[in-house]
């Protein structure tokens, strides 16, 4: 797995975007947008990498000028294609999509994208809906959790008018590590967890199945709710793993989150080797979690096989380690003893 | 059965039916309400939908709280005072600095604490200690705090036991010192009034300068740490009004876990600063909306004598063994001056610490003697729905008017029916309530809340 | 002849940027991201780091340690230059070249 951005841009301001960071370093760059010949490269890279799948990822997907153009790319050289967007899809784009068949191409709508830095309003809610029902059995309905309290309720409901794909792709908002972006505290987790329990049991009496995104961790949620989650048949799952995230100046980033930090360049490598080298990156940090009890807890244990909770986001991890920018002076000892009791220390 | 422990409130036409020890909670009419109570008699006929609860309530019902006996039980926490002094300057406050000079904790008196309550705790085989540290403000010794929450924890490492640490807290330092508490305390209390007129009114600095923007700073710090955030407010007649602005704010501004409203005690000193209580009708109402915004975002609203989420028998540390540590080495039940529960007549002092002592040095007669103060209650809380909840609040505090409700009394009981009206998803039913004064004084001054004891005319 | 003797200078420690730690529920994990190695203080160590950390002078953490390991000021002393060594060798602190 590996996501290709395609567009540096975005036209909306959601207030937990990840990838501001990401699009921020690139802003007034020449490019905003990957080259015909760029984009024929990372085509290369994932069949050498023995990927089948093409996710388009921005900023925007949807806005590349040549959007139709990449696609068809795609499709002739016979890879399905995964498209990360907003929603807010222009006409071209749209037509682009609904032309190929459910099985080519999965459409991931994020429900809670806006261009008001708060909550959609009745017009993009509108618009979005309206290409949903294009999108058909082709949309996929995402919504990113960043505050405790949230209502999946609509998704439901549009997911049988719109006959979607069955299933919603939750996300936790997570922290850029270096940037200011809305995310959902750890602290919250347990709040949002106890309602992800009780909707996965409605969910699943309309047929609709929960997807885990990265981030969820094993203790926001009590035995009994997991339990509510199993049988509701949710895709439960603890994972921070590198995604591979594709810039267009060719880095590979761990995730967008991590920009910046944890990264390596794509040169002539694989997939694997990428994302081992980000994983030997980040290996240090992975005795830590989001919590301070993580690095003794049983449910994350290092080295126990899949299905261990990893701690949470590396993201949210890494922003618990401090600096301090120490100077500490250490009187010398005095002659004849082992050191001088003397008030001679002292820090700037 | 236990018949007097079955509660119902008129609201409005109806009856909220409450019984904490019988898990029974319905809002019911006035037919329902007639049958239940015959039915609880074993006379009339009852419908068939009235039946479950009726079981329900004859069931055998949970054991009422009652007070700890014996030896000494695991303390419900170690409180540790570094210092009665702060470095703030509050209007209504009494720990005020200057008021307040006394010692600061000794290290080694410090570390005695931590000492002999782990000892406490591994004799009793708990693998939880609770450090809570009280003012003054705990942080105007800071070295006292930084000492013992490394000396704590690394202690109870070394018997595979973890600590919860606990802070109540001005919120008036660097981000630094700020940003280490949110690293290493589990919850901080802190105190914050409401926006910057607010606060600066109410909690200026010595010299009456405005803190509102380092508090506010700091409360950022606090709530994007570890460590669970809860802000605490102090509101006055003036600000009572303002509790849904003020819930806004907060909401718009932190992410705490809960909010805790609580109206200013008066004294002579907050009348001279021209502080008053506020209006009980008017704070439960205001309460109520504060609370709808703030359970929107998610955080929790508390008004501490109406927290219906357990059944105590105590309002407060008072009777449950919890020993809060002086800079000068004496042992309480209780976190406030001295003098003021003297002044009460009472003496919540438990014992003393030496340093160097390997145990407390209690008077277990005294420790006998504390527990039992929560179980003598007040004759108005007999017969109150609250009594489970509020267990007759604060002991130092909340005293006088042994037969009558007084504000308190009102405010805990409007704001506990509110609560309890929200949890059954009425809102409609608590908005018509609280618009009609004559529908809100009916529920309040009800003479007596024990179903069985009522005489209402249907 | 006379003889001179000088003493030593005072030593002065540093935390250098690749140093990162976080506190953990009974330890600090350090880590040293330019060796990528992690290094978990427990007990008196992640204690003495702390202080360190929050700023003390050297005779406040002198009174630190006395207090929490029960020692004389000159053992706790001894303690303290004794943690130091340790954590220069292993690369969390560094000493500030002294020169002239």
């Amino acid at each position: 797995m590996a996501n290709l951005a395609i567009s540096n841009v975005c036209n909306l301001n959601c207030p937990y975007c990840f990838a501001a960071a990401y699009m921020s370093q690139t802003i007034g760059t020449a490019r905003p947008f990957i080259t015909i010949e760029a984009f024929t490269q990372r085509l290369d890279f994932l069949e050498r990498s023995h990927i089948s799948q093409v996710r388009l990822i921005g900023g925007e997907p949807t806005l590349h000028p040549q959007f139709t153009t990449l696609v068809q790319l795609a499709r002739q050289r016979g890879f399905t294609v995964l498209v990360f967007t907003h929603g807010l899809v222009r006409a071209r784009p749209l037509t682009c999509l609904t032309t190929l068949s459910p099985d080519d191409c999965m459409v991931l709508v994020n429900m809670n994208a806006t261009r008001s830095g708060s909550v959609p309003d009745a017009a993009e809610t509108a618009q979005r809906e309206a290409v949903i029902r294009q999108l058909g059995s082709r949309a996929l309905l995402g919504f990113n959790i960043y505050r405790p309290q949230f209502n999946l309720e609509p998704l439901l409901a549009l997911i049988q008018k719109a006959n979607c794909h069955p299933a919603i792709r939750l996300g936790l908002a997570q922290p850029i590590l270096d940037g200011a972006n809305v995310y959902l505290h750890p602290k919250q987790y347990p709040a949002v967890g106890r309602q992800l329990a009780q909707f996965a049991r409605r969910a699943a009496a309309d047929g609709v199945r929960l997807e885990f995104d990265c981030g969820f961790v094993r203790c926001m949620f009590s035995d009994e709710e997991l339990a509510l989650l199993q049988e509701a048949g949710a895709d439960v799952a603890w994972r921070c793993n590198p995604i591979l995230d594709i810039s267009l100046d060719e880095r590979a980033i761990h995730c967008f989150p991590l920009t910046g930090r944890v990264e390596t360049a794509v040169a002539a490598q694989d997939a694997p080797t990428l994302r081992q080298q980000l994983i030997v990156q980040t290996q240090v940090y992975r005795r830590a979690g989001i919590y301070r009890e993580c690095s003794f807890c049983p449910h994350k244990r290092q080295g126990t096989p899949p299905g261990a909770c990893t701690g949470g986001c590396l993201a949210q991890t890494m922003r618990r380690f401090r600096h301090q920018n120490l100077r500490f002076v250490l009187p010398a000892p005095t002659v004849g003893q082992g050191c001088q009791p003397a008030l001679l220390g002292e820090i700037r | 059965m236990a018949a007097g422990d079955i509660f119902a409130a008129p609201v409005g036409s109806n009856f909220l039916l409450y019984a904490p020890l019988h898990h029974v909670l319905a809002f019911v009419n006035a037919p329902a309400y007639r049958q239940i109570r015959q039915g609880l008699q074993g006379e009339g006929e009852v419908a068939p939908t009235i039946r479950p609860l009726l079981s329900q309530l004859a069931a055998r019902p949970l054991p009422p709280p009652t007070a700890r006996t014996g030896p000494l039980h695991p303390p419900l926490f170690l409180g540790i005072i570094p210092t009665r002094g702060c470095n703030m300057g509050c209007r209504y406050c009494g720990f005020a600095a200057p008021k307040q000079t006394g010692p600061v904790m000794s290290l080694a008196l410090a570390r005695t604490a931590v000492d002999a309550y782990l000892n406490l705790l591994t004799a009793s085989n708990e693998r939880h200690a609770n450090i809570h540290f009280f003012g003054g403000e705990p942080f105007f010794a800071a070295d006292v705090v930084h000492f013992v929450a490394n000396y704590a924890t690394g202690r109870a490492a070394q018997v595979g036991m973890s600590v919860h640490f606990e802070a109540t807290s001005n919120g008036l330092y660097s981000p630094t010192r700020c940003q280490w508490i949110a690293d290493h305390f589990h919850t901080v209390v802190l105190s914050l009034d409401g926006p910057a007129d607010i606060q600066n009114s109410q909690r200026p600095g010595i010299n009456g300068q405005p803190l509102f923007e380092v508090v506010a700073r700091n409360a950022r710090i606090l709530s994007g740490g570890s460590a669970e955030l809860i802000i605490r407010a102090c509101v006055t007649a003036e600000t009572a009004p303002r509790l849904p602005e003020i819930a806004h704010w907060i909401a718009a501004e932190f992410s705490p876990r809960a909010v805790c409203f609580e109206s200013l005690t008066p004294s002579a000193l907050s009348e001279t600063a021209g502080f008053y209580p506020p209006d009980p009708w008017q704070f439960a109402c205001h309460f109520y909306q504060a609370a709808q915004i703030l359970d929107a975002a998610g955080i929790q609203t508390v008004l501490s004598t109406a927290d219906t989420s357990a059944i105590r028998h105590t309002f407060c540390p008072v009777g449950q063994d919890a020993l809060i540590v002086t800079p000068d080495g004496r042992v309480n039940a209780c976190y406030l001056l001295e003098e003021e529960w003297q002044r009460q007549g009472l003496d919540l002092r438990l014992g003393q610490l030496a340093v160097g002592a390997d145990q407390f040095d209690l008077d277990i007669t005294a420790v006998q003697r504390i527990r039992q103060i929560p179980g003598q209650p007040k004759p108005r809380c007999t017969y109150c729905l609250c009594r489970y909840h509020c267990a007759g609040g604060c002991h130092v505090n909340h005293v006088g008017g042994h037969g009558r409700y007084d504000d308190l009394c009102i405010q805990t009981r409007l704001v506990t029916i509110t609560t309890l009206l929200a949890q059954l998803g009425l809102h409609d039913v608590i908005t018509v309530w609280h618009a009609d004064d004559r529908l809100l004084q009916q529920t309040a001054w009800q003479p007596d809340d024990r179903l069985l004891m009522q005489s209402w005319d249907l | 002849m006379k003889t001179m003797i000088t003493p030593n200078p005072p030593q002065t420690y540093f935390c250098p940027p690749h140093i990162r730690w976080a506190y953990d529920a009974a330890c600090i994990l350090v880590v040293n991201e330019q060796t990528r190695q992690a290094h978990m203080l427990v007990a008196e160590e992640a204690a003495i780091w702390d202080w360190l950390m929050l700023g003390y002078s050297y005779a406040q953490l002198i009174q630190f340690i006395a207090a929490s390991s029960d020692l004389p000021t000159v053992q706790a002393e001894n303690h303290l230059r004794q943690q130091l060594q340790t954590w220069q060798e292993s690369g969390l602190l560094q000493k500030v070249a002294h020169h002239g």
